[in-house]
């Protein structure tokens, strides 16, 4: 899947995989990666400023903590974060199912 | 110096980018160790660098979240420092920090006050704008940054050259309220410091919304 295709969904994908508990950007990274089968293909430094642009909306909350002897960044969903993830996969479902009806998905 | 290709591609990221220092050592912190991260897992730090992305790739992106903040302190500024001026001014009018002597001040001089006083008002509304819309994702950084950085500079000159005039204007009641009154100095300082700060800060907002991370002006 090209870059392109990804950019308008990251900061929905990177909400989704920040459901489960709190991740410091190497392993959103690395379960995008995993959750996509490999097939999200973008510049893998392009999370890192989206999970900012995620903490500035207040979908996130970011902290400094030292794990495994390094300093790491991990972020949170925040609880306008779950409710920003919620919406948009209300209005994914609803997309998603406007194209299969246009074309012609059976 | 080190050719270690992790190191080289964040150091060239790091010089495309300005904007607010903590929160750019901050992301470049963050981007090398996850670098680093990437380089491990790969065993070959050369296909990390590729995965990872060019710096004209990523330079937008990280640039859009510095021009932000930088757009977020500057309003931040703006709405604390123009409402405390004109609230600050009020109150010490009020308790007795003003042109003394005979008669009103001159036409020209209400006029202007009542200009000072309207250009502060507005520039706080907005300022609360632009603060509200920095904490959104839809809002263009560039824009936001470039808003701030007009509105204050504008507030500051406005206000700055009002009160300049208004106090050439009327000169006598101005050195009369310097000699009587022991806050009017320390207070007409302080307002000049301030409208320095806003100055100094929306100069900075607007150098960095000018600034094009690819291309590297």
């Amino acid at each position: 899947m090209k870059p392109d295709a990804v950019r308008g969904h990251l900061d929905g994908l990177v909400l989704a995989v920040l459901e489960s508990g709190p991740r410091h950007g190497y392993a959103v990274i690395e379960a995008l990666h995993a959750r996509s089968g490999g097939a999200l293909d973008l510049p893998t430094g392009t999370v890192y400023p989206a999970l900012r642009r995620l903490e500035r909306a207040g979908w996130l909350s970011g902290a400094w903590s030292t794990v495994g002897g390094r300093e790491r960044r991990t972020y949170t969903l925040t609880r306008a974060g779950r409710h920003a993830l919620a919406l948009q996969r209300t209005q994914w479902s609803e997309f998603r199912f406007v194209v299969d009806a246009v074309l012609g998905a059976t | 110096m080190t050719t270690d290709p992790v190191d080289a591609h964040v150091r060239a990221l790091a010089r495309a980018l300005r904007g607010p220092r903590g929160l750019r050592r901050s992301m470049i912190a963050e981007t090398r160790d996850g670098l680093r991260d990437a380089a491990e897992a790969a065993g070959c730090p050369a296909r990390a660098v590729r995965e990872f992305g060019t710096v004209a790739e990523l330079a937008p992106h990280f640039q859009a979240e510095l021009t932000a903040a930088q757009a977020r302190r500057t309003a931040l500024l703006l709405a604390v420092l123009f409402p405390a001026l004109l609230l600050g001014w009020n109150l010490l009018w009020s308790h007795g920090v003003a042109w003394t002597g005979s008669g009103p001040p001159p036409p020209l001089v209400t006029a202007l006050s009542g200009v000072q006083d309207v250009a502060s008002a507005v520039v706080g509304v907005l300022a609360v704008g632009l603060l509200v819309a920095t904490a959104r994702r839809g809002p263009d950084p560039r824009r936001l940054a470039l808003g701030a950085g007009t509105v204050g500079l504008a507030g500051a000159l406005v206000c700055g050259g009002t009160a300049v005039v208004m106090n050439v204007a009327n000169g006598p009641a101005t050195l009369a309220m310097l000699a009587t009154q022991p806050l009017a100095g320390p207070s007409m300082l302080l307002s000049g410091l301030a409208l320095l700060a806003v100055i100094v800060t929306t100069g900075r907002a607007l150098r960095v919304a000018a600034h094009d991370p690819v291309r590297g002006h």
